[in-house]
């Protein structure tokens, strides 16, 4: 059926190749890699069109406010007017102080919007460059990609900083 | 020869402005305002006053609603809200001055035997030799007169310019009845607050236990002026639409497909609702996500202008309803593209959008 000669033969090819790529394959899964997302948002078109996004809708946010504060200054204007009746001015400065806690409650809600949009506008983009570190991962042999800059102690740039590359990757992705 | 003849004579015994308006589109009415008349933004008192029309100014008026109507520039061709000027109360617009020939969106020769002689019809009814556009006439004066009997049946033909919600009330809540297709003839009467009776076309009896439901007037245009949508927009198909599987089983699923036009842009452009979600806040905010039938956004200005109209057409009665806007290709449930948020008249509170999610900044 089967030739034995043939068969040590190919047995002998496969312990050499595994003598040859074994210790590459060790040297693999020791790989480590680090990228910073806040150098990909800066570096980035795409980062770059999301911090346009955002200042856009802090300006939005900063619109509603003015108009609030105008409004509140005209009340406290109209509350502090002089020859205004004691129950006239009881009235205005009710009004006052339910539209300043108005205000104060949009500012608030403003703030937290802000971080809110900020942190999906980030999302968004670490979505995009996580798929291209995915990618560089797999084809490079690394092990641990760190995206986190507060859990690595040292970097040695030359070899394990990768955010240049995923930068570069991702903008190539976005033409 | 002959029908030429009456015709011109007919023509000429119409008022003066019948030649200034040879050739103009025949949609809405012609006002010519009698004083100085404010154009705000919205249909609000107090909405931004983005225009003052000057006494003797003529406008083009249509989509009458509440009291007030859509202005337009009387050489407007596209019969779009979204092309209108602004908004003006139809008090102020000075009723008296409306322009009767204006008002025909048709003029029709009609010879009933070839021995008999042509009667010419403007809007369906027969023109008298003396007809003349009197601004005095109470009747004229009204911008949107009571359906009176046309020349045949009772009421007028109308074409529902979109897909149409038919109510057992006048009232956006109110019972559905059934939907009516863009481009479906349906006859009209008894017009109030903005919502007509609608009855079978070929209905003789004019009476309201007869009408299949109420529907919104501003939907149902004159045939003349009825523009069938784009072809990608008239498919029905939102069964199989992909943003069909999320819509709610309610009677106005059934209309989730409608046109508009946004300013600058004779494109028609359509929607879809992919998603509408109600938070537990009190009160309540319900967000409504749209797909709009374009790849590409819009500009901002036209944008704003097609997030307002989407919120007219879609808000339930004292809902606060915000929207989220994604354009073809986006995925339903990822980042929308434009966020609006509204006030309890319309006018828009906030709006922003994000450049991000398509790749590149707004041309």
């Amino acid at each position: 059926m089967s030739n034995p000669t043939f068969l040590r033969r190919g047995m002998a090819a496969c312990a050499l190749l595994c003598l040859t790529f074994a210790p590459h394959l060790v040297q693999a899964q020791q790989k480590i890699g680090f990228v910073n997302p806040q150098r990909v948002v800066n570096e980035t078109h795409l980062g770059q069109m999301a911090k346009a996004d955002l200042a856009r809708y802090v300006a939005e946010k900063d619109r509603m406010v003015r108009e609030s504060a105008s409004q509140v200054a005209l009340l406290r204007k109209e509350a502090e007017a002089a020859g205004v009746s004691a129950a006239e001015r009881a009235k205005r400065e009710e009004q006052l102080k339910r539209k300043t806690a108005q205000h104060e409650l949009l500012v608030q809600e403003n703030a937290r919007d802000i971080k809110a949009e900020e942190s999906k506008l980030l999302q968004y983009v670490m979505r995009r460059a996580d798929a291209v570190l995915e990618d560089i991962g797999k084809k490079g042999g690394y092990a641990i990609i760190f995206t986190d800059p507060a859990a690595v102690g040292y970097v040695d740039k030359a070899n394990v900083d990768l955010t240049e590359r995923v930068a570069r990757e991702l903008d190539n992705r976005g033409k | 020869m002959r029908v030429r003849h009456i015709l011109l004579v007919c023509l000429l015994t119409l008022c003066a402005p019948a030649t200034v308006l040879a050739g103009e589109p025949h949609w809405g009415r012609m006002y010519s305002v009698p004083g100085t008349v404010p154009v705000r933004e919205y249909p609000s008192d107090s909405a931004l006053k983005v225009q003052v029309l000057k006494p003797g100014q003529k406008v083009r008026v249509d989509f009458q609603d509440d009291g007030w109507a859509a202005v337009f520039d009387p050489r407007e061709p596209a019969r779009a809200e979204s092309h209108a000027l602004g908004y003006a109360k139809l008090s102020e617009l000075g009723g008296g001055n409306a322009l009767m020939l204006a008002q025909a969106t048709s003029i029709e020769v009609r010879k009933p035997a070839p021995d008999s002689k042509p009667e010419v019809l403007v809007n369906g009814k027969p023109a008298k030799s003396g007809q003349k556009a009197s601004a005095k006439d109470p009747n004229s004066a009204k911008p949107e007169s009571k359906a009176k009997p046309a020349a045949k049946g009772f009421g007028e033909i109308r074409v529902a310019d979109r897909q149409l919600t038919v109510r057992a009330t006048r009232d956006k809540d109110s019972e559905f009845r059934k939907v009516l297709k863009p481009g479906q003839t349906v006859r009209v009467d008894f017009l109030e607050d903005g919502w007509y009776a609608v009855f079978d076309p070929d209905e003789k009896t004019r009476d309201l236990k007869r009408a299949w439901g109420y529907s919104r007037d501003k939907y149902l245009v004159p045939e003349s002026a009825y523009v069938p949508p784009p072809a990608e927009v008239q498919a029905p198909a939102v069964a199989s639409a992909p943003a069909a599987s999320h819509q709610p089983a309610s009677a106005d699923a059934s209309a989730l497909r409608k046109t508009h036009k946004s300013k600058g842009d004779d494109e028609a452009v359509g929607y879809a609702v992919v998603d509408r979600k109600s938070s537990k806040r009190n009160p309540p905010v319900t967000t409504l996500r749209v797909r709009l039938d374009m790849g590409q956004p819009p500009a901002t200005e036209a944008l704003r202008k097609i997030v307002r109209e989407i919120w007219k057409a879609e808000r339930k009665k004292n809902e606060e309803l915000q929207l989220e806007v994604l354009l073809s290709g986006m995925d339903a449930h990822g980042l929308a593209y434009a966020t609006a948020r509204f006030h309890d008249d319309g006018r828009l509170r906030e709006f922003w959008w994000r450049d991000v999610v398509i790749g590149k900044g707004k041309k």
